[in-house]
Formats: structure tokens, sequence, C-alpha cells
């Protein structure tokens, strides 16, 4: 595993917009290379967290270090899924994973880039698939595009917002065991939004519930992966993550 | 075989109408049921337009009128470009100018003939201006719209994703503006033709407008119906060119797009 993950400090983070306070004195830390879930009701504020990691947003007060500095705008090393692949559909599949590469092309030609891209789409499974426009994927074929795009460039963290929202159950364990798998050899910090316990649970190395702009909870997942959706120790802690959600205050 | 019959009627339906009004016409007027001074004979328009051909007469007011045309349209879709790119893309200009510029365009550019006529005579500049300020309103409003109407999604895709803001634009905005420019551009050649023909007509010592007024006076209706001929040819070469040139542009785009192999 290359050791390209990075370490992030979130501290007394707060965001308001307006009046509406949506963050309030998060802290939170991840190691270097750990895969962090973020699970919550509609509302409480994950897109907008994840935006601040991503530098989207500015913090109202407090900060956020990736490595040892302040995030205050868009990073190289950051990048980011959304819930839509957000294709650009006027270029094919094989350049809009060149977009990723946008801030190192100074250096590498055309045919260079391309060649990477090409050896990314392989990865992601989309090998034939290079010439083709986005709109005749299906939601599945586009996320992956998406995942090769955002991974190209070897960023040191990678946010997803909810990116498998959309898919259907099936897609969506596919999608699993393809980010698990990228995960695994490139080893970048992640962040996943996801309304899913189980699938929080099955990625991460850590989930993290939010709830009213703070953390309600932060669960290690110490089970090996890959994690069986039936074992025992995997319901046992979604049902936990989905009774502390549930729970009336 | 009967199939292929009935495919070859199916596909020429459309066309008998048209024929069997053509043939009548032909009829009629040679032998004279209608008048052939107000209706000449297809045939005899046909002549016509050979022998102005041979005179070189038509080539020049086509060349005339393809010229005023295309100049009109160079200078309005330019401006109305620029405008809508400007206003589109920078949020307080939009702001400063839009409104008025809506207001502009609430005035019908052909009532504008007549002092158009007292400020630039009836010389080029009077078509051209009149061509021109005919299609700059379409092509500024549609490109206008089509910048502002860019998904956001993909312009905040592009700002994580370290595009610069002039890759920004020439990537994402401006490829997602065109489907809209392209509206406007149609729109604005069949402006650019009406315009013309109305100027041509009222206001010119040359070009097609001006051939099919000249005529008039000396009752050569076949040259006034081989004028409008032209003029409608014309108008549709011109969309058909630009039918070409948004198919070819917008390949990426699924109403343009052939059907996928498989
Ligand atoms: N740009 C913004 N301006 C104003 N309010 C916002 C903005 N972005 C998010 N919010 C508000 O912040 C709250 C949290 O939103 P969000 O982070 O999208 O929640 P989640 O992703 O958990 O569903 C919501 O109440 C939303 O209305
Ligand atoms: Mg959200």
């Amino acid at each position: 595993m290359s050791n390209q993950g990075i370490h992030i400090q979130v501290s007394e983070l707060n965001k308001s917009f307006g009046t509406e306070q949506v963050l309030t004195d998060l802290d939170l830390t991840a190691k270097q290379g750990e895969f962090i879930s973020i699970v919550g009701r509609s509302g409480c504020g994950k897109s907008t967290f994840l935006r601040l990691l991503a530098g989207l947003e500015k913090p109202t007060t407090g900060e956020i270090l990736i490595g040892d500095e302040k995030i205050v705008g868009i990073r190289n090393e950051v990048r980011v899924m959304f819930q839509e692949a957000r294709l650009l559909p006027w270029l094919t599949v094989l350049e809009n994973v060149v977009v990723g590469l946008s801030k190192t092309k100074q250096k590498k030609d055309k045919k260079e880039l391309r060649a990477l891209a090409a050896e990314m789409l392989e990865q992601v499974g989309l090998k034939g698939k290079e010439n083709e426009w986005p709109s005749v994927l299906s939601g599945g074929q586009k996320q992956r595009v998406a995942l090769a795009r955002a991974l190209i460039s070897k960023p040191k963290l990678l946010l997803l917002d909810e990116p498998l929202g959309a898919l259907d159950a099936f897609t969506r364990l596919e999608m699993h065991q393809l980010i698990q798998k990228l995960w695994k050899e490139q080893g970048f910090t992640a962040f996943l939004v996801t309304h899913d316990v189980s699938e929080a649970i099955a990625l991460a190395d850590r989930v993290v519930l939010l709830e009213r702009g703070n953390i309600a909870m932060d669960l290690t997942v110490p089970m090996e992966r890959p994690r069986g959706r039936d074992d025992h120790d995997v319901t046992e802690l979604e049902q936990k993550v989905i009774d502390r959600v549930m729970q009336k205050t | 075989m009967k199939k292929i019959q009935s495919s070859i009627l199916y596909a020429s339906l459309p066309w008998i109408l048209p024929v069997t009004l053509l043939i009548c016409w032909q009829i009629f007027s040679t032998y004279e049921i209608i008048s052939s001074r107000f209706f000449p004979p297809p045939t005899a328009i046909i002549t016509t337009g050979i022998s102005l051909l041979q005179s070189g007469e038509l080539y020049y007011h086509m060349m005339i009128s393809t010229y005023r045309a295309l100049l009109g349209l160079l200078i309005g879709g330019g401006i109305g470009f620029l405008l809508g790119l400007i206003n589109g893309l920078f949020p307080l200009t939009g702001r400063l100018f839009d409104s008025t510029i809506q207001m502009i365009r609430n005035i019908p550019h052909l009532a504008l003939i007549p002092i158009v006529i007292i400020w630039f005579g009836i010389d080029e500049t009077a078509k051209i201006f009149l061509v021109s300020l005919g299609v700059l309103f379409p092509i500024y409003v549609n490109t206008y719209h089509g910048i502002r109407t860019v998904d956001k999604g993909y312009i905040e895709m592009g700002k994580v994703y370290g595009l610069n803001p002039m890759e920004l634009f020439t990537r994402i905005i401006l490829p997602g503006a065109l489907p809209s420019i392209f509206v406007g551009l149609r729109y604005s050649l069949g402006l650019m033709w009406l315009t013309l023909i109305v100027a041509e007509t009222i206001a010119s010592d040359s070009g097609i407008g001006y051939m099919a007024m000249n005529a008039r006076e000396f009752m050569r209706t076949d040259v006034i119906i081989l004028s409008i001929i032209i003029y409608a040819l014309l108008g549709k070469l011109a969309d058909v060119i630009a039918k070409v040139i948004e198919a070819k542009t917008l390949k990426w785009h699924p109403s343009y797009m052939k059907i996928p192999k498989k």
C-alpha cells in the first residue's frame, strides 16, 4: 500500500449560513489513509462539512488542517465525488477522466495524459468505453468514470458525498468493492457521506454520526474486510447506529 | 415486391400534392384558363431564370444580397454574442445592461426603416444596419440565457478539479451554452433574410429584392416569382448549413447522437 493519505484535523469548526448554525464546535481527526463514513439525518450538515473539507466553503470560525496546512480554498490533492457524476456531456469518457489531471498537464503531453486516463479507466473496469459519450452510460458506469477522474491524480484526500445514492443495490455492491480496492491500492484518506448505514459500515474504519451540527457518535469498525453483510458483528453495529439515529430526544 | 412498391408510394406521398399543383398551374396558365400575365407558367419562370443567369444579372443580385446578409449576420451576431457572453459571465454588467437591452429588443426593428433611410440613405449601410439589428437580439438573448443556465454543478466540479477561469470558460461554460446559442443562430437566420427582403424591396438599387421590385414596374411576374423562389432557396440553404454545423458541434448531445452501435 502506497502511503499517500494525509492527516486531517478539524478543530472547533463552526459554520453558519446567516442565522442558521449548521455545524457547532466540531472536532474530528482522521489518521493518514483512514476511511471515515459520515451518517446522519438529512439536513444535519453532512454536505456542508464535506464542502468545508473541499475548500468550497469557508469556516465561520475554527479551522481544518490537512497535513500541517490550514485549508483556505480548493486544493489539488483533494478530490470530490458528487452524488451526480457531473461528467461533462460534451467530452468523451476518456476526456472526462483527463479533466482529473488538469493541474499536472503542464508537465505532460496530451498523448501521455490520454494513456494515463485509459489505464485508470481499465482499473475501474471500463476498458473499451473510452470513446463513448457519457449520456450512453448507465448510472453505475457514470460513477465509475467519476471515480476514475477523482483518483487519476492520486489525491491524498477523497471526499464522497452520497455518490452511490442513486444506484441500484447490486451496482452499489460492485461499487463498494471497487472503491475498497482502489482505496487499498492508493491509500488516500477518505470521507464518505452516506444515508445507508450498512454501506457506511462495509467501507469504513470509523462511522461518525452527525446530529444537530455535532458528532453524536463515533464508532470504530473493527471487523476484517471484506465484511459480510450478514456477519453478526456487522448487523449488530448497524442496529446500534440506526437505534441512535432514531432515538427521540 | 408489394412491400417495396407500397414503401415507394409512402415516400412519395408528401410530393403528390405540390407536383399536381405545379402541373395544373402549368396547364391552366399555358391555355390561358388563368391569366399568364399574373401567373406565368413554371416553365416560363425557369426560362427566365436561365436567361437571367446567362446575362449575369441574377448572379450579381444574388451575390449582393448574400453579401449583405452575411455581413449583417457577422456584425449583429458578433455584437449579440459578445454582449451575451459578457453579461452572462459577469453578473454586474448583466445587471447594468441586460434590462436596457431587453427594452430595446421590444422595438420592432423594421419599424426603424424610415428613420434608417434618413440616417443612411438607401446605400449599403442602411441594409446592413437593419440586418445587424435584426439578428443581434435573438443571438444576444440565447447566448445570455445559455451561459446563465449552465449547470452550476459542472462549474463547481471544474473548480474542484483545478481548472483555471479560462479553462472553465472554454471547457465548461461555452460548450454548455452552445445548444442555446445555436437556437439563437437558427432563429436569427430567418430574421436575417426577412429583414433583407423588406429592406431591399423598400430601399435599394441592387439585390434580389430590388430585382423583384424593379420587375413590378414592367409587370414581369415571372421575375418576381423567381425572386421569391430564390429567397426561399437561400433561406433554406442557410438553415441547412446551420443544421449541419450544429449537428457536428453538438454530436455529444443526445438529440444529435446517432443510434449507438450494437
Ligand atoms: N449555501 C447555503 N446557504 C444557506 N443554507 C445552506 C447552504 N448550504 C446548506 N445550507 C443549510 O445547511 C443545512 C445543512 O445542509 P447540508 O449540509 O446540505 O445537509 P445534509 O447534506 O446533511 O443533508 C440545511 O439546513 C441547509 O438548508
Ligand atoms: Mg447532502
